[in-house]
């Protein structure tokens, strides 16, 4: 069956998943019934190898963690058969010196594994750990290649090290060219690399800086918020960092700070960074107020969009529609997203719950969901 | 010679149960909390990580009774009945008919909800 040529949006809240389905000119979106409602939804996913299936991260307030799973493009979610879970006897640091039992909390991140192996998928968790599952979400396997590496503890911090909601593993990112070649984020922990399959890890946190650590020139430890490998130019990794905006070439193998070009009033701070589906010039980011005690809302309160389309070198602020005062929202690090379009769509989720779309490449906004929970994640899907 | 223990599951766990709100467990003699909640198990698979880490811990959450008296570890002795009860608030009846899109077919929630919390 052919797929639509409307993007749909799985919007991940707080309180539960959303799906706005556009229309032909992306004018009109139609708002779904709630899904997994009442449920904190870090993640909804579609499986790009088969568009039909969904992976989505739950977790209630009373209960475990868990992984929903639809093969029906989200008429209908089974709960997976076996979630996430650390392998028995792993210990996570503490301050106080006393171990604790290393749990999953909740399932932070979903990545389709790579376009060869079907059905394979990766999750990250809080805290940090890796999970690979083989039936399209239903059962999910400890990568214990990073999970149960001597050196997790150091990588990983001990339990107060975690920002202030939850460490976490994110932006797993699969090489197209070599399914093998991963490439994960954590906060914190900084970026680490496998070229085989999870087995060993490297990190990769050359120049990237690292203001809250007592040295510059730190091997682990950073603070990467968003992590994105550019499909047509899979050496080329951007990174929203805790501490500005970077982009490497892979073959340098060094972060080069591409913030600096910012504003200064505005600052290269923020959670998500989006790639333009086919040129690996452009990307966006959403700034934030990461000054002082770090309120984490749009500087200023007037939210913006930056564009660069010459790799970093410049940014264009594009804010046409939106607040342009006293709006104190900001936008998660898996929260804003692209569509595939002519005109490629962007869309951004709030954290006061509202969904902003532009269709004209970040040249002009408007909201078109309103008085949703706060929103944590937003995908764009083709069904 | 084993027993049938009543088992009271509470909102949040009976998107596994078919939404029954009690149902029956055998339990061996001398059985433990635990070993109810792996029969539980068996019975319908995945409930007993929402109640229990993989470190074995009881979900800070979840509270576990057997007659009336709270049971703090999985090693306590089976009773007669297990009440799984939702710390501060519970569940609630399923909601309506799910609204559906305007003029548009194919999406609406089925089957979906893991938590009906107020």
């Amino acid at each position: 069956m052919a797929l639509s040529t409307t993007p749909r949006l799985l919007v991940g809240t707080k309180k539960g998943a959303w799906m706005l389905q556009a229309d032909g000119a992306r004018r009109r979106w139609n708002i779904s019934a709630p899904i997994c409602f009442g449920t904190s939804v870090f993640h909804i996913v579609q499986d790009p190898r088969e568009p039909k299936r969904m992976v989505l991260s739950s977790k209630a307030g009373h209960l475990g963690p868990t992984v929903m799973v639809s093969k029906d493009g989200g008429k209908k979610w089974t709960e997976a058969k076996r979630p996430p879970a650390f392998p028995e006897g792993l210990a996570r640091k503490s301050h106080s010196g006393v171990d604790e039992p290393r749990t999953v909390d909740h399932v932070f991140w979903l990545q389709p594994g790579h376009a060869s192996e079907k059905g394979v998928w990766y999750a990250g968790t809080s805290p940090q750990g890796l999970f690979r599952s083989e039936d399209h979400g239903d059962t999910w396997q400890s990568v214990d290649g990073f999970n149960q590496h001597e050196k997790w503890s150091d990588w990983c911090g001990m339990k107060e090290d975690s920002p202030p909601d939850g460490a976490r593993l994110h932006s797993i990112n699969v090489d197209p060219r070599d399914a093998r070649h991963l490439y994960i984020g954590m906060s914190a922990g900084g970026v680490f690399e496998s070229c085989d399959g999870g087995a060993t890890w490297t990190p990769l946190n050359k120049g990237c800086s690292a203001e809250f650590l007592p040295s510059p020139d730190a091997e682990y430890g950073h603070d990467p918020h968003c992590v994105r490998l550019h499909p047509l130019m899979p050496d080329r990794l951007y990174q929203q960092n805790h501490c500005g905006i970077y982009r490497m070439e892979r073959g340098a193998g060094v972060w080069e700070r591409i913030g600096m070009k910012m504003p200064k009033k505005v600052g290269d701070i923020g959670f998500p960074v989006v790639l333009h589906p086919r040129d690996p010039d452009t990307c966006w980011v959403f700034p934030m107020d990461g000054t002082s005690v770090w309120p984490r809302t749009s500087p200023e309160g007037k939210p913006a969009v930056y564009r660069t389309s010459n790799a970093g070198k410049s940014w264009q602020r594009q804010d046409k529609g939106m607040p342009d005062s006293n709006a104190w929202w900001t936008v998660f690090r898996q929260a804003m997203t692209a569509d595939t379009e002519k005109r490629v769509g962007l869309y951004f989720g709030t954290t006061q719950g509202a969904v902003w779309a532009s269709r004209d490449e970040g040249e002009s906004w408007k909201a078109i969901a309103e008085g949703l929970p706060r929103i944590q994640s937003v995908e764009a899907a083709y069904l | 010679m084993g027993a049938h223990v009543r088992v009271y599951i509470p909102g949040p766990l009976r998107s596994y149960t078919r939404e029954r709100g009690e149902c029956v467990v055998e339990s061996e003699a001398g059985a433990s909390v635990g070993d109810l909640l792996e029969s539980l198990e068996r019975q319908f698979p995945g409930i007993r990580f929402r109640m229990i880490d993989e470190a074995g811990r009881i979900r800070e959450h979840i509270r576990l009774f057997v007659d009336g008296e709270r049971a703090g570890a999985l090693s306590v002795k089976a009773g007669k009945e297990l009440q799984i009860i939702c710390a501060i608030s519970g569940g609630r009846e399923p909601l309506e008919e799910p609204q559906r899109l305007d003029g548009q077919e194919g999406i609406q929630q089925s089957g979906s909800g893991t938590d009906r919390r107020g």
